[in-house]
Parts: C-alpha cells; structure tokens; sequence
C-alpha cells in the first residue's frame, strides 16, 4: 500500500457474477486512466455458489419463474462465460484508455482472494453492495471483509453514483485528526491531482477545532503543492457527511479508517447511508 | 425555238429600297416568326381548349422558331391564369410506405415546412424540460419505486420462510437457487452428506415447496413490468400532451381552411405523444425500456441513440414539393430538356447507410409534370420516345389525370420502396417534333389521338410578298438584337433575304426556319469583325454563303475533278447523236450540289419498248422507271398511232453506280432517243433537266438551281464557250435564285438557260434542226426531227412486217 507520497500505480478491481460489477469495472478504469496506473481484473469464482450446485435437489429459477437444473457443471459453464464477457469488457476499455492491464481469475471465498491478489496493489475497488437478490443493495460481506483485513486503500464503488470517478467530481478528503487522515488527506489530493479535479476537505467540530484542522491541512496540501476548498461541519456522523457531500455537489470521499468522523457508526452503516464511492483508508 | 432567260429573272433581287431604315438598329419591331397563322390559330385553341385530351403536338421544320413561338403564347396566357397550389409531401403515421400528399394555396406549402420545422425545435427544448423536471421524476421514481418493492417482496416473503427453515436464497450467474445454510454459510455438499435422512428430507422437501412459490411469484413480474411500463406511458403521455397540445392547437388553427393538413396535424399529435420519449429523450427510453437497477452504464449507447433521434425527426419534415411562390406569377410553363422517366414523374432517391439503400417521404423529388401541374409543360416529341418508358408514363399520367411516382427499378423488378400517394393533374403538354414524328405517331400509336388533339403545323416556306419580306426584315432585326450582333446594312439585310428563298429553291417564296438565318447572321458577323466593319454589309454576308459553301465543299470539288480529268466522260461542246447531258443532284447532310450525267440511247427494230438498263440491273427506282414507260407511250402515241412501234430503245445512264430516281430526267431521256433515231447530233454545250408527260409537255422537276450551277461549274472549268447552256422545264423559271457567278455568266452571253414549254421546242434547240409540225395528213415537214423520227419507226414496222412475215413463212414451209 502506498504511503501518502507514492503514487497510486497498480488498481486491483473485484469483479464477480453481479449486474454492478460491470459499472464498477468501468469506473475503476476511468480511475487508473487518470492516474496511468495498471488495472488488474480480478474474477472470482465464489466457491459457495460451487458448493451449492453440488447439492441435490436444489434447482436454479430464473427471473422469468423458469425452474432449471443447478449443477456444478452448468455453474462452471456459467462462470467461464462471466470470465469470457468480463475479460472482453476490460481489454476494450483498456484499449479505448491506453491502458496497461491484467486479467485473473480465482476461485474461492471472495475475501480470502481479493486479499490474496492485494499483495503489491496500490488500491483494491470492489463493489458496495453484494449479489443479492433483491435491488435494495445489501452491503456486501465480502468487501467488509476486505476493508477490515487490508492494511490499506480500499475504494468501495457506488452503482448508484455512477460515473463519479470517470466523469471528474470533485474528491471530498475528510481530515478530522483521525490517525488516518494525513493518509487520506495525500491520497484525495493525489487523485484530484491526476484528474484536475476540485479538491475539497472536510473537517468537522467546533469553529476553533475546524480552524486548526483547516491549518494543519493548508500546510500539507502546500507541502504538497496542491490547493483546496474547505468545508467546515459542526458535527460528526453520517448526516455531517452527506451535508459536505451534498455542498460539493458529490463526488468521491476519501476517509481514513475508524475515522472520528463516522461517529463511531461502523463502517458498514456509512457505506449503507451514503449514496457515493467511498475510499477508506487505513492508518500507517 | 426557245429564247434564253434574261439574267435578271435567273436571281430576282430582293430591293428593300422602299423601306426606311439605313441599318437594323432602325428596326424596332420584335417578330420571332413568319407567316405561321395556321400555327398560330391552332396554338391559341389547343391553349384555350380545357376539356380533356386537347394538348398540342407542334410539327414542322427544325429551326422554324416554334420553341420560341409557343413558348411565347403559352407564357403570354399562363401569365393571366392563376398560379396552381404547393404540395408537400409527408409522412403516413398510419402507414410509411404511403407518404401523404398535401395540398395548399400558393405560398402556405413553404409556410407549413417552416412552421412544423419551428414545432419540432419547440419541443426539443419544451419536452426535455418537463420530463427533467422534479415533479416528472418524482412521479416517475414513484412507479420505479412500487415496481421493485412489489419485485423484492416476493424475494423478502421467500426468504422470510426460508429463513426459519435454514434455507437462503442465493443470486446464481443466471437466476436464483434456495441452498441450505447453517451458521450463516451454505451448507457444502460434504456436511449435508453427514445429516441424518429425515433432515435433508425435510430441507428436500422445503425447498421444494420454497421453489414452487417462488417460480409462480416470479412469472408475476413481467406483468408487473408491464403494468410499470403502461403506468410510464400514461405519466409520459400526460405529460406530452400537456406540451404538445397547445403548439398543436395553433397550428391547427393556422390551417383550419386545409382539411387534409388538420387530420394530419392530428397524426403528428397522437404521434408526438406516443413516442415522444423515444423521440425527444432517447437516452431516457433507454433507461425506461430497462427494468430498474439493471441499467448498463458501462457502456452508454448515447451516440447510437443521438443518431437515431436524428433519423426519427423526419417524420415531422415537411417535403416541401412543389413550391409554387418562387414562380414570378400565374401558372407555370415548364420546359423539360432532358425528359427522361425520373424528369418527367419524379423519383424516390435512396440513401446508402451501413450497405443497404433506405428511403423515406424526404427523399421523393418531383419531376417537370409535378412542376408544371396548374401550367403547361414544353417537351421535346423525339426526346420523349428516345427515353426509357418515358413516352408511356407520359400517356398514362394523361390518362389517369394523377401522377404517381414509381421508379422504373420498382417496375421492373418489384422492389421494396415507397408508393406516395398520387398527385392530381391537370397539364396542358405541348410536344414539339418534326412532321414525320408526328405521323408515326399519328399512324402508329392509337392513343396518340385521344392525347394530342390539336396539332400546330408550322410552315416550311411563306410567299415573298411585299409584306413578307418587310416582316423578314423586322425578323433579321430581333435576331441581330437578340444575338448581341453589330447591326446590318440594307444590303445585308437584302442578300440575307436572297439567300432565305434560295434555301427553298423558290424566287417567289421565303424560308420560314428562323435557325438558318440567325446561323448565317453570325456567321457574316463573325467575317464582317474580322474585316473591322462595324455594319455587317452585303459583302460579309456574300462571304459567310461562300464560306459555308467552300467548307462543304470537297465532295463537290471531288466530282468537278473527276469529270475534269475525264474520269467520268462529259462533253461540254461539239454533237453527238443519241447522247445527252443530264443532271442530278447529290444531298450529302445539310448541303447539295448539282453534278451532269452522260445519257445515251440506241435504237433498234423491235417490239415497242424503251429498256431502262438502269432498272434493269436494279439501279433505277420506280420513279425513274415510271418515266421511263411514260417515253413509250409518247412515242407510240406520237409517232405510230395507226402501226405497231417496232422499235427497241436502250437508255444509259453512263458512269453511274449509285442508282438513279427521280423522273427529272425524262425529258432527256426522250431526247436522246429522238436523236437516235433521227441521227441528228445533239449539241452537247446543252444539259436538259425536266420530266415530260405522255404529250411531251416538260413539267417541273427539284433542285433546278443546284443542277444548272454544277453544269454550269462543268463548263467553267472548261472555258465557256457562249453555246453553253441548260434546258429546264419553263414552270422551274420562278425556282431561279442562282448564284451571281452564273447570273453574271449569263449577263454576259457566255451562258444560257432556256426556258422550255415541250419536247418539241427542246429537240429543236438542241439538235438546230426543227421539231417539225404534223400536217393535216399526218405527216411531217421533210427534214424536220419528227419526220426523221417518224420515217425511221415506219422502216422499223415495215422491217419488223417482212421479219415477221419471212418466220411465218419458214414455219409454214
């Protein structure tokens, strides 16, 4: 994982058998286009689904009520042409960004293979949400998971705000003193950076707490050579966020892990309530 | 005997003097044509005539001025008549292969395109605005909204029964599957395995009946979707209408005098409305054609969907026909040059896009008859039937008085495309051709008739009277002034009207074919700039007729050399008996030259006929044949009334091997013979032209002007000798327009035409002995041609009685 000066180089992206790992593959090229780094795509067979198939008696319906054989056979079919199709979509959005990528396929518990391919990537994506059946977006265990185990930067893409990161929002930085949010702070001004977006950083208390984060973060984004907006909310939690989020007018929020920020709320809950891809970052 | 015709009734010389003006720039008279009343009367009837079938067929020669003429009545009466309606063409909601023709007063067909194309541009901004509103999208997530929660209930109810059962429900790559699960984590196939029976009977078992309900709540989706989408349809319908109504009221109300126009505006309404989210917002119907939450934003088909926006605004286009508001005013006169199938009836272009050609109502392009519809359309006979399939689609427009337009490939070979529907019509046409087109035509299509009822025979010639040849001056006038041309003197003026009855061969008539005259004006123009005149004179025109004469020359040349170097033999002095100069006349394209011919005769005893070798050996025509046997029967009928005519004649054209028509040189035939059989030389100074009747009368033959210059360049050649001369018969006198040369020739005795009444006069002249008169006891002077004739026949009959007496007598024996 890079420190807050190295350069984000290498995007890992989790893609799987949902409808939004289409939408999160396309941003995460949009992403590594800016920034000119490698895009690894990494297809994971879940292994569960596998286990499943081998039951007896359990059968596949489709969304049409069509009640059909679920074998281990048919399921590996299924995968392959998932890998075929995805395959496809990285390579002819690498070839339209120029793009240096990859392409791996693994089989086993999503988690256990994200973390195992995350050795010498710079970011991990993976989708918000998991497959589940219905449309209200479940936040997935898989990239719960992940975020608790890297020690590092993890983007959590949002199907719902597509196109943030492709379309050149601004990157919201929340620097609330947090042990992350130096981190947090570079990264966001690294990813405006490449992408000649607004940087904007969000720092929340009381107006004597928020002038100092505002000093603190003036001088490392003048380190850094890098100009911002600041946004200054009263409170912590969720809503404080979303008002930021709302006065950018959207965008990509960068945020350390456990940051004081979140209120205490777990990060699962943030991810639920907000409607944004979120980078969370973990403390050196 | 015959006197030789004074030099000035061999050229009568055109005398303007009388007329004051010095050049034409004094003329102001404006006059396109001559002495075609005829014509003219039956132009302003086929114009006036209403009724059905009366449309004009105009004959006569090329370059008479009847594009000109016509084209100048037709516009006259077409400017007081008023201008016919616009029509546009649109689409058929209703059905696209039949685009819909409107009809509007002239100038609203323009006003409606541009009013229909404001309307679309009003509601591309006016419909992407309400449907971007907040209180479109709310209403709209509304109906989303309900449809997905009806569509995670039934996967929340299963899962709500399956849960209690340790049973999930999982997403597969292409559906959904119930699994057990145990501690949160499907079971594998290894642990389920260990479970006792009942177990994984009862998991069996709920499964089952978990599957079952939920492929039946399953199947209720499409029906949900499609009730989300009859709701989005109704929403976008509100909406649209809310729009659309108002713009389209206004039109409705700005053409309520249009019937047609108001049903179709009703049309482009239901239309809007029901696709105008497909129309107006095309990355929205994208979107609303999906079920929701399956968007593929990866990769947005927006482009595609810009371009097919594009494509589907042409419906509401209006293809703006025939827009009668550009005409100056009244109806229109069209003159179509190139009147080709497509020219005439319209075509349906086509477009290439992706390999395959496509078409649509914008693509139809009207022809000269849609043009001309209200009006008069000018076309050319020839051009007409010279193109494909245009000669009939003319007659069937006529016919059916509508103008469907169908492409020949459509006829031809049955292809998809559009059938538009028909435009009424009502044209008046007017054909120009010659008189032989529109015999043919006249004999050979039966529906000719019915179509061109009135036919305008325009003049060849017109008499060179005092008041023709004042309006010819006026005619020279307007084609100086019309050609840009410095003007002519009187003489010029004077010469250019010689040379108008010496291009019909006739002193007393005048060419009325306008083109040839114009031709010759530019061409003395031309000589009189390059000799710095700034008036065209009498001698730039004389210099123009030469020139044109010499560069037409060579074949003419060609003959005077071989007859010259006594290739072809022709004597032109001294007598010779039963040998004559006739003369012919060659017409190669545009020009014509006079050329003699060595005729010869023998004579036998025989059986009373006159052998044409010419015809026998199939070089003669049946003209030329017929004079032949009109010879016997003169000299049957002359010489041997009361005996048989033992007489066997051979006629020679000598040299000649092209064949021969024409009876002009019958006359010269008979004389010939005469000579021959009464030994009598004739002259051979003389050619004779002229054909004779059965009582020996010479009659008029063509051409005597050509062939009196080619014998006369003949003698020339050689020397004129002052006994030179041509025998033409005395009715071709008024046909005498020679050139000056030959004028001068005869000015000056050193060469004669004669002027002659019968055969008689003819031999006299000829042979200088005379032609004798018969007595009161039938017979002839001593000495005279006919007595020689006369006696040499009865020593043929009475040879021809002890000939035939002698064989009966053998045989007998």
């Amino acid at each position: 994982m890079p420190d807050s000066g190295a350069p984000i180089t290498r995007i890992l992206v989790a893609l799987d058998h949902s409808d939004d790992s289409r939408t999160t593959l396309a941003e995460a090229a949009a992403l590594a286009a800016r920034l000119q780094a490698e895009l690894v795509g990494l297809f994971i067979e879940d292994v569960k689904l596998l286990d499943a198939a081998q039951l007896p008696f359990v059968r596949q319906i489709s969304l049409t009520g069509q009640s059909g054989p679920f074998d281990r056979t048919a399921m590996e079919r299924s995968f392959r042409a998932q890998e075929q199709a995805a395959r496809q979509l990285l390579e002819s959005i690498a070839l339209r960004h120029r793009l240096s990528w990859s392409f791996r396929v693994a089989r086993g518990r999503a988690s256990v293979e994200i973390l195992a391919q995350a050795q010498g990537v710079d970011l991990v994506i993976v989708g918000k949400t998991a497959p589940t059946v219905t449309r209200q977006g479940r936040i997935g265990a898989t990239a719960l998971a992940v975020a608790d185990a890297l020690h590092g930067a993890i983007l959590f893409s949002e199907p719902r705000a597509a196109h943030v990161l492709g379309h050149g929002g601004p990157v919201l930085a929340v620097f609330d003193g947090g042990a992350a949010a130096d981190r947090a702070l570079a990264i966001a001004a690294r990813l405006a950076g490449a992408g000649g977006q607004t940087l904007v950083v969000v720092s929340p208390g009381d107006a004597a707490e928020r002038q100092l984060l505002r000093q603190r973060a003036g001088e490392r984004l003048a380190a850094l050579g890098v100009s911002a907006r600041f946004i200054g909310v009263t409170d912590h939690g969720p809503a404080a966020l979303e008002d930021a989020l709302l006065q950018a007018g959207g965008g990509l929020i960068v945020i350390g892990e456990h940051a004081p920020m979140l209120g205490g709320l777990p990060l699962a809950d943030l991810l639920a309530l907000l409607h944004a891809p979120m980078l969370v970052v973990a403390a050196d | 005997m015959a006197s030789p015709l004074s030099a000035d009734s061999l050229r009568p010389r055109t005398d303007l003097s009388h007329l004051k003006f010095t050049t034409t720039a004094d003329v102001t008279a404006d006059i396109d044509v001559l002495g075609q009343d005829r014509a003219f009367e039956a132009v302003r009837f086929g114009i006036g005539m209403k009724s059905k079938g009366y449309n004009l067929f105009v004959l006569g020669p090329t370059g008479a001025g009847k594009h000109r003429f016509v084209a100048k009545i037709v516009g006259e009466q077409a400017a007081t008549e008023k201008q016919p309606p616009d029509w546009c063409y649109v689409h058929n909601f209703d059905d696209p292969h039949r685009p819909i023709a409107l009809s509007f007063t002239c100038g609203h067909g323009r006003r409606f395109r541009r009013d229909m194309q404001q309307l679309v541009e009003d509601l591309k901004t006016a419909l992407p605005t309400i449907f971007e509103s907040e209180d479109y999208r709310n209403r709209r997530q509304l109906i989303d909204q309900e449809f997905r929660d009806r569509q995670d209930k039934v996967f929340e109810d299963i899962q709500e029964k399956a849960t209690p059962q340790h049973i999930t429900l999982v997403r597969t790559p292409t559906g959904l599957a119930l699994v057990p699960v145990k501690d949160g984590e499907v079971v594998s196939p290894q642990d389920f395995q260990k479970l006792p029976e009942e177990d994984k009977k009862k998991l069996q078992e709920a499964i089952e009946a978990l599957q079952m309900e939920m492929a039946a709540n399953l199947q209720n989706l499409p029906r949900w979707d499609k009730e989300r989408r009859e709701r989005l349809r109704e929403l976008n319908r509100e909406v649209t209408t809310f729009t659309v109504s108002p713009h389209i009221v206004a039109l409705r109300a700005a053409y309520m005098d249009f019937p047609e126009v108001v049903s179709y505006l009703d049309a482009v309404e239901k239309d809007i409305i029901d696709n105008s989210i497909a129309l107006f917002l095309q990355d929205e119907a994208d979107a609303q054609s999906q079920v929701p939450g399956q968007q593929q934003p990866g990769e947005h088909p927006v482009p595609e969907g810009r371009a097919r926006r594009r494509l589907s605004f042409r419906r509401y286009e209006v293809n703006l026909f025939v827009d009668n508001e550009a005409e100056r005013s009244g109806a229109p006169v069209v003159h179509e040059d190139h009147p080709t199938h497509p020219n005439l009836i319209g075509r349906i272009e086509q477009q290439a896009e992706l390999g395959t050609l496509l078409t649509d109502f914008t693509l139809l392009r009207p022809g000269a008859l849609h043009r001309a519809n209200g009006g008069y359309l000018l076309l050319d006979a020839r051009k007409v039937l010279l193109a494909p399939a245009a000669w009939e689609e003319l007659k069937r427009v006529l016919f059916s008085r509508e103008i469907r337009i169908e492409s020949l490939t459509q006829s031809y070979f049955g292809t998809v495309t559009l059938d538009p529907e028909p435009i009424p019509l009502d044209v008046k046409v007017v054909l120009f051709g010659d008189r032989q087109l529109y015999y043919m035509l006249a004999q050979g299509d039966p529906e000719f008739d019915e179509l061109f009822k009135v036919a305008a025979d325009f003049e060849d010639e017109v008499p060179r009277d005092r008041a023709t040849v004042e309006r010819y001056v006026a005619l020279v006038a307007a084609q100086v002034r019309r050609n840009k041309l410095p003007p002519f003197d009187r003489g010029a003026v004077e010469r250019v009207i010689d040379h108008s009855a010496r291009m019909v061969s006739d002193a007393e008539k005048l060419s009325a074919r306008v083109g040839p005259v114009t031709d010759l004006l530019q061409e003395a123009s031309h000589i009189a700039e390059t000799q710095r005149h700034d008036i065209v004179q009498a001698e730039d025109v004389e210099a123009a007729i030469a020139g044109r004469e010499r560069r037409a020359d060579r074949i003419r040349t060609l003959s005077l050399e071989s007859i010259a170097r006594q290739i072809v033999l022709i004597d032109t002095d001294g007598g010779k008996v039963g040998q004559i100069n006739g003369l012919s006349v060659l017409s190669i394209g545009s020009t014509a030259f006079g050329r003699p011919t060595r005729i010869s005769a023998r004579v036998r005893m025989g059986r009373g006929e006159v052998i044409d070798v010419e015809r026998e050996v199939h070089l003669g025509g049946p003209t030329h044949s017929k004079g032949v046997l009109i010879l016997s029967s003169y000299l049957g009928a002359h010489y041997a009334a009361d005996r048989p005519l033992s007489l066997s004649a051979s006629l020679v054209f000598e040299q000649s091997y092209g064949g021969v028509d024409g009876d002009s040189a019958s006359s010269t035939e008979l004389y010939a013979i005469l000579s021959a059989l009464s030994d009598a030389p004739i002259h051979q100074g003389f050619a004779v032209t002229g054909s004779v009747n059965q009582y020996g009368e010479v009659q008029a033959i063509g051409g005597v002007n050509e062939k009196i210059e080619g014998f006369f360049d003949v003698c020339r050649g050689r020397g004129l000798t002052g006994k030179q001369g041509v025998l033409i018969p005395v009715s071709n006198v008024k046909h005498l327009m020679l050139r000056h040369d030959v004028v001068e020739a005869c000015r000056t005795g050193q060469f004669a035409i004669y002027p002659i009444t019968n055969i008689d006069d003819g031999i006299s002249l000829l042979t200088g002995v005379p032609a004798g008169t018969r007595a009161a006891d039938g017979s002839y002077p001593e000495g005279t041609i006919n007595r020689r004739v006369d006696d040499r026949l009865q020593a043929f009959a009475e040879a021809r009685r002890k000939f035939g007496a002698e064989v009966r007598d053998s045989r007998a024996g």
